[in-house]
């Protein structure tokens, strides 16, 4: 399922994912895996992205 | 000694020497350099499934090669079953990686069209040394009906083109992404 939460956090913020994912120490493939839905983050990785965008886990990865 | 054992112990002599120079050559590298090759967690896991289908066609191929040569089927010499074996599992590793975006490491900042030409250069190296053994005379692919020992710069060549080939067309298949 697509994680448009994050991608409009994402584009609010006016990053892209490469910006995103050079912020939180992954690849830009990642990122876009992430909000496609093709892979499930650890948790680690969501508090970083959270923390980038200033969002609570909550807001992004809650449904 | 037979002729294809005594192949076969030359061929993993040099794997060992090849593995020790390559250790050696890591090593010095990182400790020059201080930093690790690194990837992120999605890459890890996508090269741990990597690892693990290239094992498994290496156990299925080794059952295979094992049968075949029990029933007396022959297709290639010991030595050409085994590193045909390995040629195969490494492509399939690398080009599972690529096509995953988890081949390249994150702190590598080099230009990758550079590495896929220095790939596919060596896929032509061993494509011509085939070729010329040809051209000499040498008996080529097939010899009696099975796989000739030359055929390894063959499968060598074309798997060195596979990954250069899978380079170009993964950064072309990103580029179109980063522009939607």
């Amino acid at each position: 399922m697509k994680n448009l939460k994050l991608k409009s956090a994402r584009a609010a913020m006016d990053l892209s994912q490469q910006l995103l994912a050079e912020l939180v120490g992954v690849s830009r493939q990642t990122i876009n895996a992430i909000e496609k839905g093709d892979y499930n983050p650890t948790i680690k990785l969501c508090t970083a992205i959270c923390k980038a965008l200033n969002k609570t886990l909550d807001d992004l990865f809650w449904e | 000694m037979d002729m294809s054992w005594a192949k076969i112990l030359a061929f993993l002599l040099l794997t060992v020497v090849a593995v020790i120079i390559a250790a050696a050559v890591i090593i010095i590298k990182k400790r020059r350099s201080k930093e690790a090759v690194k990837f992120d967690e999605r890459q890890m896991l996508v090269r741990h499934k990597a690892v693990r289908y290239s094992f498994l066609f290496t156990i299925v191929f080794s059952i295979i090669c094992m049968f075949t040569n029990i029933f007396e089927l022959k297709w290639a010499p010991v030595f050409v079953q085994f590193g045909l074996n390995v040629v195969i599992g490494v492509a399939i590793f690398i080009v599972i990686c690529i096509f995953k975006d988890a081949y390249i490491s994150l702190n590598y900042n080099k230009n990758i069209y550079n590495y896929a030409i220095s790939t596919i250069a060596l896929g032509v190296i061993h494509l011509f040394v085939y070729v010329h053994h040809i051209v000499s005379g040498v008996p080529n692919l097939f010899t009696r009906g099975t796989l000739s020992d030359d055929s390894l710069y063959l499968f060598t060549g074309l798997m060195f083109l596979t990954v250069g080939a899978s380079l170009i067309i993964k950064k072309a298949i990103d580029k179109k992404g980063e522009a939607e």
